[in-house]
C-alpha cells in the first residue's frame, strides 16, 4: 500500500516538467472541443490520437490520450447544455437538465456545476483506481484460461444487456458479431488463416482501430449529415466559476454518483453513457419529493449526477484494462490498443512485468483531470463560437481524419476500407437498434476467448467440468446466467408467480 | 420493427450457419500430433452455434409477435391518402421513388457516394489535392441550392475552395511533418 503511494508519488513528480504539461494542456483542450462537436466521439478522438503519437514515447503517449479521453467526456456536457445535443453519447442525460437551465438563462452556472461534477467524478474515479487496481491485479494472476473464458462471456453477455435494455437480445448478437470478425485472419497457435477467402489483406485480421473509428466516426457522420439543422447559442454566458456552497450542498449525490460511474466503468464494455444515466436515475430517485420535481426542469442535481457519473466511469473503465486487457468502455477499447501498439501489455501479468505503470497511469488521470477542470472554467466563450461551424464544413474535415487515422497506423489502404465496410455496417445496425458497444468488446475480446478456451481444452483435455467447478468460475457462470434469465418473460412469470403464492 | 426482426433474423441464421459450416470444415490437427481441442475451428464453431442459437431465437420472436401477419387492410380512402404521402411505402412509391423524395435518405446517400468517391481516389492521385477535391465538394454539393444561378452562388465555391485548400494543406503538414505520420 505505501509502496504504491511511494510509487504514485514518484508518477506525479516525473511528470511536472514542461514538456508533458504542454502535451496534457493541447490534448485535454483539444479533447473538450472534440467532445463539444456533435458527431465527434470520444472514441473517435482517441482512436485519432492514437495514430497521430504513435512515434512518440509511451508515456508521453498514453498520458495524451488519457487527456483526450477525460477532456472529450467533459467537454460534450457544453453542447449538451447550449445546444440541447449531446457532444458525445455519454452527455445525453446532461442535456435533461443542462438545456432548461441554459433556457433560464443559467448556461454559466450550469457549465461551471457540469465542470466541477466532472472534476469530482473523475477524482474519485481516480482513487477508486489507485485502491482497486493493485488489488484487482494480484487477485487476477491466479486467473487461468478457465476464468478468461468466463471473463470473455460475461463481458459480452453483461455489455448486451446493459447496452440495448430494451431488448438485449440484440445486444448479445451484435456481441458475437464481434467476436466473428475477431475470428477472420491468422489464428494464434497454429497459424491457420480463418475466413479470408483466399485474401491476403483479410489473412491479417481486422485491425481494431479501423473498425473503431468506422463504426464510431464515419457511422456519426452519416447520421449528423443526414439531417439539416443550425446551431445557434442563444443563451448569453454569465459567470462561470461556481460557489463551493452550490456544489457542496450536493456531497451525497457526488459520492454517489461518482462510486456509480466508477463501477459501471469497470464493467466490460458499459461506458460513460450508461453511467450517466444510471447515476441520475440514483439521483432522482434519492432526492427530496420537493427537489424530485425539479429533475428534468433544470435541476443542478441532476445535472451533478449525470457529469460526475460520466467523468468517474472513465479511470473505472481503465480499470479493467490494466489489470485484465478487456476493455470497460469503447474509448477505453481504444486505449487498450494504443497501449499494446506501444509495448505495455496489459493483462494480469501487468503487475509483475510493469509494476510501476499502474501507478503513472493513474497519475496520468490525475494530471488530466486538473486539466480539465482548469481549461473548464477558462476559456469558455471563445470556444463557443467553434460549436456554430456548420455541419456540412466540418464532417468532410471530420472525415479526411477518419481515413488518416484507420491509413496511418499500418500503411495500407486496406484499412481506409476496413473502415468505410464497418462505418456503414455500424450506421445500418444502429438504425435497427443494435448497440455498438458490444461488437467493440467482441472485437477485443475474441482474441481472448479464441486463445484461452483452447488452452482450457486442452488442459482438460476436453472436459467441460473445469468450466462450472473452479470457484471463479462457477461465480461468473452464475452471474451469466442471472443476466439471461433475468431478462426471459418466462422467468419472470414463474418468479412473479411464486411471489404471489408466497404472500 | 418486427418485419425487420424477421429479415435480419434469416441474415443471420444463414450467416451463422456458414460460419459454423466453415469452422466444421477446418483441419483438426490431429494428423499434426496436436490435440483436436486445439484445432482452429473450435472457437468459431462455438461462435457460430451461439449466433445461430441467437438468431433462431429472435426468429421464433419475431413470427410470435406476428411479423409473419398481413398489415391491418386500410379503408380504400386511406390508401389513396397514402399514395400521396411519399413517407409511407406503397406499390405506387417504389425504393427508388422514396429514397429521392426523402430528403433525410438522400443526404446519407450522398454522404455515403462522397466519402466512397474521396477513398477511391486515394492512392491514385497526390493526398493533398484529393483531400481538397472532396472538402471541396463536399461543402458544394450541401450548400447548393438548385434555386439559384451559378453565379449568385459564387459565395459557397469561393469559400469552400479557401477552406477546402486550408484544411488540407494543414492536415498535410501536420500529419507528415510533425508528427511523422504516412499518409496515403
Amino acid at each position: 500500500m505505501f509502496k504504491g503511494l511511494e510509487l504514485f508519488g514518484t508518477a506525479i513528480t516525473s511528470f511536472f516538467n514542461i514538456r508533458v504539461l504542454f502535451n496534457a494542456l493541447w490534448a485535454t483542450e483539444l479533447g473538450i472541443i472534440i467532445g463539444m462537436l456533435p458527431g465527434l466521439t470520444a472514441t473517435m478522438g482517441v482512436a485519432l490520437l492514437t495514430t497521430l503519437t504513435f512515434k512518440m514515447q509511451a508515456n508521453d503517449a498514453i498520458l495524451i490520450l488519457i487527456c483526450m479521453y477525460i477532456g472529450a467526456i467533459y467537454g460534450g456536457s457544453r453542447s449538451a447544455i447550449l445546444l440541447n445535443i449531446p457532444g458525445t453519447p455519454a452527455n445525453a442525460a446532461t442535456t435533461l437538465d443542462g438545456y432548461p437551465l441554459a433556457l433560464q438563462g443559467k448556461a454559466g452556472k450550469a457549465i461551471g456545476i457540469a465542470t466541477t461534477g466532472s472534476f469530482l467524478g473523475s477524482v474519485i474515479g481516480m482513487i477508486a483506481m489507485l485502491i482497486f487496481t493493485p488489488l484487482i491485479g494480484s487477485i487476477a494472476l491466479k486467473f487461468q484460461s478457465f476464468e478468461f473464458v468466463w471473463f470473455a462471456i460475461f463481458g459480452i453477455i453483461i455489455c448486451g444487456n446493459l447496452t440495448a435494455p430494451k431488448d438485449p437480445l440484440k445486444g448479445w448478437i451484435s456481441g458475437f458479431i464481434g467476436l466473428f470478425v475477431a475470428m477472420i485472419g491468422m489464428e494464434g497457435i497454429h497459424a491457420y488463416v480463418r475466413y479470408s477467402f483466399g485474401s491476403t489483406e483479410l489473412s491479417g485480421g481486422i485491425s481494431l482501430i479501423p473498425a473503431m473509428v468506422g463504426t464510431f466516426g464515419f457511422a456519426e457522420i452519416i447520421s449528423v449529415m443526414r439531417y439539416e439543422r443550425y446551431e445557434v447559442v442563444k443563451t448569453k454566458i454569465e459567470r462561470v466559476i461556481p460557489k463551493f456552497s452550490e456544489v457542496f450542498k450536493y456531497w451525497k449525490t457526488i459520492i454517489r454518483s461518482g462510486l456509480i460511474g466508477t463501477f459501471i466503468g469497470a464493467i466490460p464494455g458499459v461506458g460513460e453513457d450508461i453511467a450517466a444515466w444510471v447515476s441520475y436515475d440514483f439521483a432522482k430517485r434519492g432526492a427530496k419529493p420537493e427537489d424530485r420535481e425539479m429533475f428534468g426542469k433544470g435541476s443542478i442535481e441532476g445535472l451533478i449526477a449525470s457529469e460526475t457519473g460520466n467523468n468517474a466511469c472513465v479511470p473505472g473503465a481503465i480499470i479493467p484494462v490494466l489489470t485484465l486487457a478487456i476493455p470497460g468502455s469503447a474509448p477505453a477499447a481504444v486505449l487498450l490498443g494504443a497501449m499494446l501498439i506501444h509495448g505495455v501489455r496489459p493483462g494480469p501479468l501487468i503487475m509483475v512485468e510493469f509494476p510501476s505503470f499502474i501507478y503513472e497511469t493513474t497519475a496520468m488521470v490525475l494530471i488530466a483531470t486538473i486539466m480539465m477542470f482548469v481549461l473548464g472554467l477558462t476559456m469558455v466563450r471563445p470556444l463557443v463560437k467553434i460549436l456554430q461551424v456548420p455541419r456540412q464544413k466540418l464532417m468532410p474535415i471530420v472525415f479526411a481524419l477518419c481515413v488518416i487515422g484507420s491509413f496511418a497506423l499500418q500503411s495500407r489502404l486496406f484499412d481506409v476500407t476496413v473502415m468505410i465496410v464497418f462505418g456503414i455496417i455500424g450506421f445500418v445496425l444502429r438504425e435497427m437498434e443494435y448497440p455498438m458497444a458490444p461488437l467493440v468488446l467482441g472485437i477485443i475480446l475474441g482474441d481472448i476467448l479464441d486463445k484461452n478456451l483452447r488452452r482450457a481444452l486442452i488442459l482438460s483435455n476436453g472436459s467441460i467440468a473445469p468450466f462450472f467447478t473452479r470457484p471463479i468460475c462457477l461465480i461468473l457462470f452464475l452471474l451469466t446466467m442471472l443476466i439471461v434469465l433475468s431478462r426471459a418473460k418466462w422467468v419472470k412469470k414463474l418468479a412473479g408467480g411464486i411471489r404471489k403464492k408466497n404472500s | 420493427m418486427n418485419k425487420a426482426d424477421l429479415y435480419t433474423s434469416i441474415v443471420l441464421l444463414i450467416f451463422s450457419a456458414a460460419i459454423l459450416i466453415i469452422a466444421l470444415q477446418m483441419p483438426t490437427m490431429v494428423d499434426r500430433n496436436e490435440s483436436p481441442w486445439s484445432g482452429p475451428g473450435v472457437v468459431p464453431a462455438f461462435i457460430g452455434i451461439a449466433l445461430l442459437l441467437l438468431a433462431a431465437f429472435m426468429f421464433a420472436r419475431s413470427i410470435m409477435r406476428g411479423a409473419l401477419k398481413k398489415s391491418i387492410d386500410k379503408p380504400a380512402a386511406q390508401k389513396a391518402a397514402d399514395v400521396a404521402r411519399p413517407d409511407i411505402p406503397t406499390e405506387q412509391n417504389s425504393l427508388w421513388k422514396r429514397l429521392g423524395a426523402n430528403t433525410s435518405n438522400m443526404r446519407i446517400l450522398t454522404t455515403l457516394a462522397l466519402c466512397i468517391f474521396y477513398v477511391v481516389l486515394l492512392g491514385r492521385i497526390w493526398f493533398p489535392l484529393a483531400t481538397f477535391l472532396f472538402i471541396l465538394a463536399f461543402i458544394v454539393v450541401f450548400e447548393f441550392d438548385k434555386h439559384k444561378t451559378i453565379l449568385s452562388q459564387w459565395k459557397t465555391f469561393f469559400w469552400g475552395a479557401i477552406i477546402a485548400a486550408s484544411t488540407s494543406a494543414l492536415i498535410t503538414i501536420v500529419f507528415q511533418y510533425l508528427f511523422l505520420v504516412n499518409l496515403p
